[in-house]
């Protein structure tokens, strides 16, 4: 340790070489660290879909209709085609959930509310609607089956609560951030439809999420981060919303799940929903969330791999820098070296400080490798959150850590072997 | 015995490119004797120094270090001997050029199991002591070779060894300097530690009580030995 000190003094007298290095490590880091993100980022969003949802691997089955549109001729199968999978035995659940925004008025608190949002927007792509909420609307089996989220106050939405009309008050759950805005039972209203057909849907709460309630994306629910509900409104689909527009049906078709009772369901089910699809001209199919799953990540990890692989490249090119290097400034401080050992220093010192040495560019190429990677990846943020940002977490940061072990690891061992060869007889007055 | 060598073979390289450094050399140091090494160039003279230093081994022979025998030891307790029981003084100083003249003296203290303080304390009465304590902060390299020759000693000093091995400790100094110098070893010497001085200087070896000539890598005179 204390010869290290010394070291450190002549690293920095070799500055530039070894800026020009960590210069070198850094950017193979930045290419390595963008393949594990992205591995990590699978993991990520596996783990988050259980940990968000109730949504079983084999059993909960997404429903696709790769050519349903927002035609009247395919939104009027397609509700035939709802209706049909609701009286499959198998299918113990079935429906969508969604993610739009209302604007409440007619209500007491109207000022707080706007105020409430203008903090809570503040330097976000919503600051310019502080008159505004997002709201997911559930169809009452995803509500029912899936959903984990709890409430501090309030009740929970019933299976009536799902089955209202556009006339009726539509029950509705507040985020935790509106707790002190909205009180159990304010009402409030929101148009619902669009130009001459919109009208008011009176809403009324009945309960608030606790703080961190989460839900998945509706924009794609496996790859993007989860929404933290504190700032969302939860309510059942009315008719209006459901199914009042063909475009509202089509919005719908990015999240249609079913539940099976069990796995070996999957393939009868399968069959009977493409039957039926077949007869009405449309062509659904299923896969269960964990074929979905894997797929996606075979495409991820592929594209990961060819990433990593590059970042190997970069290693090797830097690994043979490094060494060269390394190998270079040992025989530049021979003589150094000699008057080290003739005061004590042994073989093993001398190895010691070149590993350290080694160790203390790689470490530091790492963690600024690191610190790139977060920059990037944050200033490719164009959404409120990027799920990629989830992936720096311990498990990363050790994969790195092995990462640069083996990097020095491998450009020590040569330096190591060139130091044990030294003969300090030669190294201070250089006789013989 | 102090120091004893006992047929003691150094040769360099292999087969046809064999060279005989040292032939069968046995020699008995006591503590506290200051010898001279005299010889022509390619004598043996540093190989021998080398091998009684613990910064080579021998090829035949035995090497026996206040009792302990040198030769069965590896490259860790060699450079443990290095530090504990021996410092070196060279003609071209065998200093850190870019340290400073503190960071040099300090060297083999670094090794030792001493706080920051107590190398401090220690660095400094020895600069103190030869007179270069204003020199501390300065780099080796812009010391004139008379100082630079005085950290070298200093260095030896603050190791606080019994035996000082100087390999032409004055080649590179004027006759004012290594007068300095030599008068220093003969300070060291007074104090108890066993001094061994390579030179090809007639008035350099006659500071000294023990005259050993080599050639050809044997000893060929080994005058006034008590």
């Amino acid at each position: 340790m204390k010869y290290m000190l010394l070291n450190l003094k002549s690293m920095w007298q070799r500055k530039w070489i070894i800026v020009l290095m960590i210069v070198q490590l850094i950017v193979s880091f930045w290419v390595i660290n963008h393949a594990l993100i992205t591995i990590e980022t699978i993991r990520y969003q596996q783990k988050q879909l259980f940990s968000v949802t109730h949504m079983k691997e084999e059993t909960t089955i997404r429903l696709f209709i790769p050519d349903g549109d927002d035609s009247q001729w395919f939104v009027e199968r397609f509700r035939k085609l709802e209706k049909f999978i609701k009286t499959i035995p198998n299918v113990k659940g079935y429906g969508s959930f969604e993610e739009t925004t209302i604007s409440p008025q007619n209500f007491a608190n109207k000022t707080r509310y706007m105020r409430k949002n203008e903090q809570l927007y503040a330097n976000t792509r919503m600051e310019s609607y502080t008159d505004s909420t997002k709201i997911i609307y559930f169809d009452y089996d995803i509500y029912r089956l899936f959903s984990k989220f709890q409430l501090m106050k309030g009740r929970e939405l019933s299976k009536e609560d799902f089955e209202k009309t556009n006339k009726d008050v539509i029950p509705i759950l507040i985020g935790y951030d509106y707790h002190d805005v909205f009180h159990i039972g304010d009402r409030f209203q929101a148009l619902a439809g669009l130009g001459e057909n919109a009208f008011f849907v009176t809403y009324e709460v009945v309960g608030i999420l606790e703080q961190g309630a989460k839900w998945l994306s509706a924009n794609d629910y496996l790859i993007d981060h989860a929404n933290e509900l504190d700032r969302f409104f939860v309510a059942p689909y009315f008719p209006e919303e459901r199914d009042g527009r063909p475009m509202d049906v089509a919005v719908r078709l990015n999240n249609l799940f079913l539940q099976l009772s069990d796995k070996r369901d999957f393939s009868s089910v399968e069959k009977t929903i493409e039957q039926k699809g077949k007869e009405l001209g449309i062509y659904p199919t299923l896969k269960t969330i964990s074929n979905e799953m894997k797929e996606y990540e075979n495409n991820t990890k592929q594209s990961a791999r060819f990433t990593f692989m590059v970042g190997l490249f970069f290693v090797v090119v830097t690994l043979i820098g490094v060494i060269s290097v390394t190998i270079s400034s040992i025989q530049a401080r021979k003589y150094d070296i000699g008057v080290m050992m003739v005061t004590g220093a042994s073989k093993r010192d001398i190895g010691r400080i070149v590993v350290m040495e080694l160790f203390l560019l790689v470490m530091t190429s790492a963690i600024i490798g690191v610190v790139l990677s977060y920059w990037t990846e944050w200033q490719d943020t164009f959404f409120e959150y990027n799920i990629r940002l989830q992936a720096f977490t311990w498990s990363l940061y050790v994969k790195i850590m092995v990462v640069s072990c083996f990097i020095v690891l491998l450009s020590s061992f040569i330096p190591l072997w060139n130091v044990n060869k030294l003969a300090l007889r030669n190294l201070v007055e250089g006789r013989e | 015995m102090f120091i004893e060598l006992q047929n003691v073979t150094k040769i360099y390289g292999k087969d046809e490119y064999a060279t005989k450094a040292l032939s069968q050399v046995s020699l008995q140091i006591e503590r506290g004797e200051f010898i001279s090494i005299m010889g022509p160039s390619g004598s043996g003279k540093s190989t021998l120094l080398n091998i009684i230093g613990c910064m080579d081994v021998p090829t035949e022979g035995v090497y026996r270090l206040e009792g302990e025998d040198v030769t069965r030891l590896n490259d860790r307790q060699l450079s443990d001997i290095r530090n504990k029981k021996v410092s070196f003084i060279f003609q071209q100083f065998a200093l850190m050029t870019n340290f400073t003249v503190f960071e040099n003296v300090e060297l083999p203290l670094l090794k030792r199991n001493m706080s920051k303080k107590e190398r401090r304390e220690k660095v400094e009465y020895y600069l103190n002591k030869l007179g270069i304590f204003h020199l501390r902060q300065k780099n080796i390299s812009k010391l004139s070779g008379g100082q630079k020759q005085r950290v070298a000693i200093a260095r030896a000093m603050v190791a606080e060894t019994n035996i000082v091995l100087a390999d032409e400790p004055t080649g590179s100094l004027d006759r004012q300097n290594g007068e300095k110098v030599m008068g220093l070893l003969q300070q060291m010497n007074e104090e108890g530690k066993c001094i061994i001085v390579i030179t090809h200087d007639e008035k350099i070896a006659s500071y000294a009580n023990r005259m050993i000539y080599l050639s050809d890598g044997c000893i060929q005179l080994d005058k006034g030995r008590g």
